[in-house]
């Protein structure tokens, strides 16, 4: 009985958090999810049940398939790179290598400016004429590159400078999971004869299988969520080139006024966020070692 | 096997000195045990040697090569650590076979070596299981599989059982003497516990402060320590210390405390004769203080009267806390005493296991000075 009112009780305590959860997450996605199955824009300012008729509409238009290769390809080429070299790079620093204080303010700067500086300093970068980059390139001997401007490179320009941005947070969190390797395996391993690859091919990186599950899970979700970049720097252009489900959610509410299928295009990337957490668990999930004895 | 000469050897942490000048030789199937309280810089001294620690000064040999700058991997030795270091997402067959596999050993080779030393540690059936679904006691075994399977020249233990509890530790105790037995080993062992380098040791090492304190057999560094810290370190309950003075007396050398007075036997008193007159300290195991309702011959000029302050019975024997003058000591007597807490009984000292130490540090035995 009183084990019974004990739980009564903790669920009292949850109740004002349960409340702002509900009211600013789970109604929202709820409320996105019945907007989706309704015809809501300018020529019907009420939304009207329209039933899959957003989802036919899209699966018919080129742009939204464009779009979705644009933000599968900006996922699947920036994630892998930014984990490794997150990894390697959080190893080198807790292995106090030499410079270190340099490397620490070099990757961890970029995670500390707002968006919108850094987005800033990329455009001058990337500047067709003024920018450093193809500055750089003519003193190699190489043409200058369009980047920002030029359909073939705009995503490619985005892709580099969110690796950019990205890199020191995930440095830091791998940093944090390092500190949960005993030392002592290293050096059993130094002695048996292991080399600093094989050190860290055989210990480090299965031994950091949690945290790497938490930043693939996170950077799948940040990295679908790109919009500031994109809005600031190419605006999704030219051509699309560069355009984004987040930032082609915002284009359908906020330019198009089509407020039932910016709805469906946010349920179907919550649907793919929640999918693709739930094949990275089912799939890693039990096979990596949550501790170190 | 292999023989092993560290030749003063000094190691320096920025301004701290954490080993300093270590010089000690240690012969082919020794067991070595370095002891000593923490931070005497016994497992810096063994870290050294097994190639973790770069050595500041001196140098180390292993079978007459200097290894100062050898990879530890070629310096044929293998090490179990305190906290077992298993990798813990390999099974026990492929943590005792990953050295072997590093080396490029053939698999059958790696194979029968890991099930070689799986059935000498009885660890047979475990070689599927991981570090994590093994109890402490058969984790410390796979971690001395590991280093067996390599047959290395030397093997290094840095204070392999002191995350196993009481029990445990006097069964490891036992099975690692039976290994050294059957392997014929140079085995250097590292340990604060001065029991486990008592009953282990061919040879002990006593450090404090990152010096070299004493080496010798156990018993022999139990008998005759050189200086107050192996006096006190060795030995449980520690040895009693009180200052007295030497005086001559009867035309027989006394050590007078002011609360007592008791004779140096004839056996001991030339040794000391040069020091009369000096102040100095009486050291006294606890062990070698009997009550004297227990014992028939005894001289009774060697009679402490002291009032018990504490009584511990432990089983076999009782531990008296006890109060001489200011000063408190503690005897080991009889379990049936029938002494009273904050009554005054009779201690009768073993004069022939007394000592002397000098006042002026380090301490050192008046027996040698």
């Amino acid at each position: 009985m009183r084990e019974k009112l004990e739980s009564y009780r903790a669920y009292l305590f949850l109740i004002p958090g349960l409340f702002f959860l509900f009211l600013f997450t789970y109604l929202p996605i709820i409320w996105s999810t019945w907007l989706s199955f309704n015809e809501w824009n300018l020529l019907s300012p009420k939304p009207v049940f329209s039933g899959l008729e957003n989802f036919v509409k899209l699966w018919q238009h080129d742009v939204f398939w464009l779009v979705m290769k644009n933000s599968f390809f900006f996922v699947t080429v920036s994630i892998f790179p930014t984990m490794f070299l997150a990894l390697v790079f959080a190893i080198l620093i807790d292995e106090r290598m030499k410079g270190r204080v340099y490397y620490i303010y070099s990757l961890f700067y970029p995670t500390l400016i707002p968006m919108a500086a850094a987005a800033m300093l990329w455009v001058y970068i990337y500047s067709p004429n003024l920018g450093i980059l193809n500055i750089f390139l003519a003193k190699l001997g190489l043409p200058k590159l369009g980047w920002l401007g030029s359909s073939q490179t705009s995503l490619w320009a985005l892709i580099i400078m969110t690796f950019w941005k990205n890199l020191g947070f995930f440095t830091l969190i791998y940093l944090a999971g390092l500190q949960n390797v005993n030392r002592e395996l290293y050096e059993a391993a130094y002695i048996d004869g292991a080399g600093w690859w094989r050190r860290h091919f055989s210990i480090t990186f299965p031994l950091v299988g949690p945290t790497s599950l938490f930043v693939l899970v996170v950077a799948i979700i940040l990295t679908f969520r790109v919009f500031d970049q994109i809005h600031l720097m190419t605006e999704g252009g030219p051509g699309n080139s560069s355009n984004v489900i987040v930032y082609y959610i915002f284009e359908n509410g906020f330019k198009f006024f089509d407020w039932g299928r910016a709805s469906t295009l946010t349920t179907i990337l919550v649907l793919i966020l929640l999918s693709l957490t739930l094949i990275i668990f089912g799939i890693f999930g039990k096979r990596i070692t949550y501790t170190a004895d | 096997m292999a023989t092993v000469s560290f030749h003063y050897v000094t190691k320096r942490f920025g301004n701290f000195v954490a080993v300093k000048d270590f010089d000690l030789g240690i012969g082919d199937k020794e067991f070595v045990v370095l002891v000593g309280p923490s931070g005497c810089g016994k497992s810096t001294s063994l870290r050294m040697l097994a190639g973790l620690e770069k050595i500041t000064e001196g140098t180390i040999e292993i079978d007459g090569r200097v290894v100062n700058n050898v990879h530890p991997k070629d310096r044929d030795i293998a090490m179990v650590f305190q906290n077992y270091a298993l990798y813990p997402h390999m099974t026990v067959y492929k943590n005792m076979a990953f050295g072997l596999q590093l080396r490029r050993f053939p698999k059958s080779e790696v194979d029968k070596r890991v099930h070689d030393a799986a059935e000498i540690l009885e660890i047979s059936e475990l070689l599927k299981r991981k570090p994590r679904e093994l109890s402490g006691g058969q984790r410390q075994r796979v971690a001395v599989g590991r280093a067996i399977v390599r047959k290395p020249s030397v093997f290094l233990f840095d204070e392999p059982l002191s995350n196993l509890d009481a029990k445990l530790r006097v069964q490891m105790r036992g099975e690692i003497l039976k290994l050294h037995h059957r392997l014929q080993s140079t085995i250097i062992y590292v340990t604060h516990d001065q029991i486990e380098a008592m009953t282990m040791g061919s040879k002990i090492v006593i450090m404090n402060a990152g010096e070299i304190m004493q080496v010798g057999e156990p018993i022999k560094v139990y008998d005759s320590p050189d200086n107050m810290f192996v006096a006190g370190f060795i030995g449980s309950p520690a040895m009693n210390f009180l200052e007295v003075k030497l005086i001559s007396k009867d035309r027989a050398l006394w050590v007078d405390g002011g609360e007592f007075c008791l004779p140096i036997p004839d056996s001991k008193g030339q040794k000391y004769a040069q020091h009369k007159g000096k102040t100095c300290y009486f050291g006294i195991r606890p062990e070698h203080m009997y009550d004297r309702e227990f014992i028939k011959d005894y001289d009774p000029r060697n009679v402490i009267k002291a009032r018990v302050d504490l009584i511990e019975p432990v089983g076999s024997f009782v531990i008296l806390q006890i109060v001489v003058g200011k000063a408190t000591i503690v005897a080991q007597v009889d379990s049936h005493t029938r002494a009273v807490l904050g009554e005054e009984m009779d201690l009768v000292a073993d004069m022939e296991k007394m000592h002397l130490f000098s006042t002026d540090p380090p301490h050192l035995s008046l027996s040698i000075s």
